[in-house]
């Protein structure tokens, strides 16, 4: 589904991402780690396609397409979700307005009717239990006040109504408590299929308990130095990233 | 008028002072292996010259300590003092059911009233006292460091002296399922006594706790708690703090909780005043750290004369933090409230967003209330909002009710309930929500 | 004809008598000129009410998303005991546009209201202002006002400006007054990119959310044609 090879991208100036190669099929789903500054979040957001990083070297071939030739809405037509490490406000459009209009563009993009109020308040309402967030936080506007958890649940339920092909988790699970911690990757669980994949960026391996992963990689100045399994990520949260860095140097 | 005040504050100080030779003559001749650490004795130097403050201190402009400093309080007695039983203890207790529960009488630990549920791997407790020979990282890295003795005499105070509290640790990873009680009883019965408890609760990586703490005062003297509690919650971890204060009207409180949060973390706080003489609660916050959440929630239910000052903090060092507080307060008879809040924003902490509200009810026209919210913002992208209102009850709403049906005084009691409501509705603990809203119901429907 | 100026100035003038109530609103599209600011109408405009009686309202609302130049200040003298004045107004400027628009609340009579919403929205090169008056006279007890005016700006190159006066000479008034100004972020744009929504749409999605309180003082008819033309406004000017 997602192949990305020898990719650099750089900001202001600066390399963050020098040589990544990672290789996502459907139905699977991958779990990033890494120290504060190995650039996971830089990965995260060159596949949304924000314009602040500049791509050096490389390519990101996702579905057959070249990804890094669309823009940042095509690749969400096409499928790809970012769960923002910090969602967004905007003030005075509501969470139900905003969603109604991306559902809408992106079904437009793939040839099909837009969903009428009744359709698509049907299919809120069923997303709605599977995240357990409630009315009066969609009728508010777009993540304008919420709390941290709030924000957060906000992101995996409009995961839930866009049903991506590829959902990338930027430290999804940050600031949450167990129970909000739960929701969020239940949520995640029920939705994953067969056709889907899902790349979980992320600082703390307590996620994985919840959300089991097929592949564990590390990420360290800019490139994969390590892949394994669940294990991996045990073995990091007992020992931190020293040992790698050593094996990494040596 | 300005001398007795003097006279009364030296009096109280260098009674102190005798009380800390003593002490520390005390710990030397007490076969313990361990003498006062160096940080005591540098706290004891910044207490001995800092002055206690008077209402001419911006910090305390509204509160004046002059009553509860001219007491003749005896320093040394605080441990006899302390063989409050089991049952005279009893009424001092909420329904906490299956709990871990530690109880300090005068500031000292008292085991056979204490229990422990929580299995060792969740949970670790240790006497604040004897806690660095075994968790020496947690205590160097954090015990003092977080809460300024430096400049808060009464901080510097409880630092050189108390060496009694709980020392509380949460590994990393762990989830602890059942709430702490920490209850914190001054025993007044055979004299006027001063309590000095000391706390710092460790929360590790990703790891969750609930503390509650519990202020009461038994006996008709007078007592004076001056406690200290420092919470640390590192990276991911998750703390729900408490503060539940319903004591007599001759007991006087000042305390101090200081949270430093890591990266990720969120801390939960909500203080609820009931009865007292004088209480003054500061509550310091520091985020030095991305992606904190802090919550403040704070209630005062007033009557008689007592005088609750809230000091907040909240200090944003880091950008990508929330932090939300509120505070309600009703207030009747001669009962006086002072909110004092802060929100620092520092030029570093963009995408900040901080809101602070505080709202009151004045009963009686003998209440009164002074609030003074403080926005110092030193970054541009930040949202940062803050409110404040001091009214009365809404004589429409009271009489929308009154045309129902509904009595004066069960209309007052339902409004009130519902302006508490906002505060209460925030506690997850239910055996604490119940002692609170029993607390309160009774008092709406004996006195409006 | 395209390149040269024209002039619009019209009169409006409203009397409301005890418990009378006007609701008068306006969407104004002009030909605001090209690119460069070559031709466009001068929008000139006198807008007057009057509140007689007691117990008398008057509303205007406006959405300004045309003209080259607007002069624009639709005005409530409060009369009447009890009465009350409104203006809502949206402001739209882009390219090399100017908008000069507010309004006037004069209170004269006991226990009267009023409430401005102002939301203006500079793009281009153009500058957009609010210049506006509540005026509290010395017999007008209890008189209560409230202000607020937004501006969002696009870009960096246009201009937002407030000049509120406030005349109170009656102290039993309550005079509030709230502004913000605000940008359209990057960030924000590329949040709604990343669901599917391309950039157009997504400054339509913002500003017809900032603009909310206002439209929805418009009839019904009106505020669909009005978020059109907010959305065909500010056209290619982001991006």
């Amino acid at each position: 589904m997602l192949s990305i090879r020898n990719l650099h991208a750089a900001i202001d100036g600066k390399e963050i991402l020098k040589g990544l190669n990672l290789e996502v099929k459907a139905g699977e789903i991958h779990a990033i780690m890494g120290p504060n500054g190995s650039g996971k979040s830089t990965l995260a957001s060159v596949l949304a396609g924000r314009e602040e990083y500049e791509v050096t070297d490389g390519e990101v071939i996702y579905n057959g397409t070249d990804l890094l030739e669309l823009s940042p809405e095509d690749r969400a037509r096409e499928g790809i979700f970012l769960a923002f490490q910090y969602p967004v406000e905007i003030p005075g459009v509501s969470t139900t307005n905003f969603l109604k209009t991306a559902v809408n563009e992106v079904r437009k993009y793939r040839g099909q009717e837009p969903l009428d109020a009744v359709q698509f308040l049907t299919r809120m309402k069923e997303k709605m239990k599977l995240v357990n967030i409630d009315q009066a936080l969609l009728s508010r506007s777009l993540n304008e006040g919420f709390s941290g958890g709030e924000k957060k649940r906000n992101e995996i339920f409009q995961l839930a109504m866009l049903e991506p092909k590829l959902a990338i988790l930027d430290e999804t699970d940050s600031g949450l408590d167990i129970d909000a911690l739960r929701i969020v990757a239940e949520g995640v669980n029920k939705l994953r299929t067969r056709d889907n994949a899902v790349v979980l960026v992320t600082h703390y391996q307590r996620l994985l308990d919840y959300i089991v992963p097929d592949f564990v990689h590390v990420l360290y100045k800019g490139r994969i130095v390590k892949s394994g399994t669940k294990e991996l990520a045990l073995q990091l949260e007992e020992k931190g990233y020293d040992w790698i860095k050593e094996e990494v140097s040596a | 008028m300005t001398t007795t005040s003097t006279m009364d504050k030296a009096d109280f100080k260098s009674k102190l002072l005798t009380h800390f030779d003593t002490f520390q003559r005390g710990a030397a001749q007490d076969n313990s292996p361990r003498t006062l650490s160096a940080l005591q004795q540098d706290a004891f130097q910044h207490f001995r010259t800092l002055d206690l403050p008077t209402t001419r201190h911006e910090e305390w402009k509204y509160t004046n300590l002059r009553n509860l400093l001219q007491n003749d309080f005896s320093f040394a007695t605080a441990r006899e003092a302390s063989a409050l039983s089991a049952a005279e203890l009893a009424p001092h207790l909420m329904e906490h059911g299956d709990a871990n529960v530690l109880v300090f009488v005068n500031g000292f630990y008292r085991r056979d009233l204490s229990n422990l549920v929580s299995p060792v791997e969740e949970l670790h407790v240790e006497n604040i006292g004897q806690a660095r020979e075994k968790y020496t990282e947690a205590i160097d890295k954090y015990f003092a460091r977080v809460a300024d003795y430096q400049k808060d005499v009464f901080t510097a105070m409880n630092t050189a002296i108390s060496d009694n509290g709980a020392f509380i640790f949460v590994p990393a990873n762990k989830v602890l399922q059942k709430p702490v009680y920490l209850y914190f009883i001054t025993d007044a019965t055979r004299g006027n006594v001063v309590s000095q408890p000391r706390n710092l609760y460790v929360l590790g990586r990703n790891s969750q706790a609930t503390f509650v703490e519990s202020f009461r005062t038994a006996g008709e003297y007078i007592g004076f708690t001056n406690v200290v509690t420092e919470v640390v919650t590192q990276e991911n971890a998750v703390a729900e703090y408490y503060k539940i204060q319903n004591e007599t009207a001759n007991a006087h409180h000042i305390g101090t909780t200081q949270a430093l949060q890591g990266r990720d973390s969120k801390f939960s706080s909500t203080t609820i005043s009931l009865s007292g003489s004088l209480i003054r609660n500061n509550l310091n916050i520091v985020i030095d750290a991305e992606n904190c959440e802090s919550n403040l929630y704070g209630l005062y239910v007033l009557n008689g004369k007592t005088h609750v000052d809230n000091h907040t903090l909240v200090d944003h060092a880091r950008p990508h933090s929330y932090s939300n507080e509120l505070y309600k307060g009703i207030l009747d008879g001669k009962s006086t409230g002072v909110f004092n809040g802060k929100i620092m924003v520092r030029p570093d902490a963009q995408k900040t967003n901080a809101f602070q509200t505080n709202r009151n009810i004045v009963l009686s026209p003998e209440a009164a209330m002074n609030t003074k919210p403080q926005l110092e913002i030193f970054a541009d992208d930040v949202k940062c909002s803050h409110g404040a209102t001091t009214g009365q009850l809404d004589e429409e709403m009271l009489f929308y009710l009154r045309s129902r049906g509904i009595g004066q005084k069960a209309a007052k009691a339902l409004l009130m309930q519902a302006f508490a409501g906002d505060v209460l509705n925030h506690i997850r603990l239910e055996p604490v929500r119940n002692y609170v809203e029993n607390v309160i119901q009774n008092r709406f429907h004996t006195n409006a | 004809m395209r390149d040269e100026h024209q002039l619009h100035a019209a009169v409006v003038e409203l009397v409301a008598h005890t418990k009378a109530e006007i609701k008068y609103s306006t969407v104004q599209n002009w030909y605001p000129g090209d690119k460069e600011g070559k031709g466009g109408i001068y929008n000139f405009v006198t807008k007057r009410g009057i509140c007689m009686g007691d117990s008398a309202k008057i509303s205007w609302t406006q959405v300004e998303t045309g003209s080259a130049i607007t002069w624009k200040y639709p005005s409530v003298i409060l009369k009447g005991d009890n009465s009350i004045g409104e203006f809502y107004s949206v402001a739209v400027t882009n390219n090399r546009q100017q908008a000069d628009t507010g309004t006037k609340m004069i209170h004269i009579g006991k226990n009267t209201k009023s409430r401005i919403v102002s939301k203006g929205i500079s793009a281009g090169k153009s500058q957009n202002s609010y210049r506006g008056l509540v005026e509290v006279h010395r017999r007008a007890e209890n008189a209560r006002n409230f202000s607020q005016c937004d501006s969002l700006l696009m870009g960096d190159k246009c201009g937002a400006h407030t000049f509120p006066y406030l005349e109170i000479k009656n102290s039993t008034a309550q005079v509030e007054h709230e502004a913000t100004t605000s940008k359209i972020g990057e960030d924000q744009i590329f949040y709604c990119n990343q669901r599917g929504i391309d950039t157009e749409a997504a400054v339509a999605l913002i500003v017809n959310g900032y603009a909310k309180e206002v439209l929805k003082q418009l009839p019904m008819e009106f505020a669909v044609e009005a978020q059109k033309l907010l959305a065909i406004s500010l056209e290619g000017s982001v991006g």
